[in-house]
């Protein structure tokens, strides 16, 4: 007898399948259920996978098809429900805004009343936009920064530094005054 | 030595009348002025405001640099306007020259005809040229903007 003693392994039985297999081998399975079983079982294997290559090039198979369309179709749903999620959350945005916007703009009538109601306010407004805009300025200018340090009518901007000292007194008063009386710039001066 | 002693001694008196001054020629001006006869003369700067107080005025005056120097700007009458107004020194021999001023108190800012400013004129010639004067701006206590009416004349101190 020379039947091996032992189940051959699978790439023995694949051997078997081709005509690779030694004799003995194939004596073996020849005898054994369980290894006759096993080379079924790989036969029908390379059966499918024959029959997978068979089909034409670019064509996947049936059930391949539905399970890919299944999981595109679930990625979709994902997306489609966070395109959602943003476009709530930038709709309420906007709302928002356009609320912001329109409060601002009916009130924009009532600041101008109160600012004319009150002249400390409204004069420190425009003492501190003349020294942040680009202007000519006059000796009115000058009075009217010199009275408001007199009085104590709040802060002052530090474009009104006029001579960098780092802070804004009588010094500057003195050097806004010169700078309007200047003669080599005919419009007067400037900050 | 008794050559060189003398030549000392002239030497040292030739110095001497070199450093001495010298009365100028008739016709001698100081400065840049033509050489002709010089004058000088004051005018008065005057903001008549009216009944409003004056709390800030800023005028322009023009003269003709050719015949005219100024060499003082002198404050007005009012206590508020006493002290100089500010000038650029540049203006007073350029043909054109800013006065500003502005009052420290607003209680003390005068209404009416105020002289706010005296100018001291040195003039080439025999008489004062002509000399304009254009408001710039002014302001009441507070800092409303209005427009007085600004006036030069000829000072009655004039010499």
């Amino acid at each position: 007898m020379s039947e091996i003693e032992r189940h051959p392994d699978l790439a023995e039985l694949d051997g078997l399948r081709t005509c690779e297999a030694s004799r003995e081998t194939a004596a073996h399975v020849r005898s054994c259920p369980t290894c006759q079983a096993a080379l079924d079982e790989i036969s029908a294997l390379n059966s499918r996978v024959q029959a997978s290559y068979a089909l034409p090039s670019g064509q996947v198979s049936a059930g391949t098809d539905r399970a890919v369309l299944a999981a595109i179709a679930a990625r979709a749903k994902q997306i489609h429900a966070a395109r959602h999620r943003w476009l709530v959350w930038a709709s309420g945005a906007a709302a928002a805004a356009a609320l912001i916007i329109a409060v601002f703009v009916w009130n924009l009538p009532n600041r101008s009343k109160q600012a004319d109601q009150a002249p400390s306010a409204s004069y420190a407004e425009a003492v501190n936009k003349a020294a942040n805009v680009e202007r000519k300025f006059d000796i009115v200018d000058v009075y009217l920064m010199d009275r408001r340090l007199k009085t104590g009518g709040g802060e002052f901007s530090a474009a009104w530094d006029y001579n960098n000292d780092g802070r804004v007194d009588w010094r500057d008063v003195d050097a806004l005054a010169r700078k309007v009386v200047a003669v080599n710039d005919r419009r007067g001066g400037s900050l | 030595m008794k050559k060189i002693i003398p030549l000392f001694a002239i030497l040292a008196l030739t110095g001497l009348a070199g450093s001495m001054p010298t009365e100028p020629a008739d016709n001698q001006t100081t400065d840049n002025l033509p050489a002709q006869r010089v004058i000088f003369r004051a005018v008065d700067v005057w903001v008549d405001s009216a009944e409003t107080p004056l709390a800030a005025y800023q005028v322009e005056v023009n003269y003709d640099q050719k015949a005219v120097k100024i060499v003082g700007v002198e404050g007005g009458v009012p206590v508020c306007y006493r002290s100089a107004p500010y000038y650029d020194e540049a203006g007073k021999a350029g043909g054109r020259i800013i006065l500003a001023a502005f009052v420290s108190d607003d209680n003390t800012a005068p209404a009416g005809k105020v002289r706010v400013a005296r100018l001291h004129l040195q003039i080439a010639g025999e008489t004062l040229p002509d000399c304009q004067i254009k408001l710039v701006t002014a302001a009441k206590p507070g800092g409303e903007r209005f427009k007085p009416v600004a006036q030069i004349s000829e000072s009655k101190i004039s010499e």
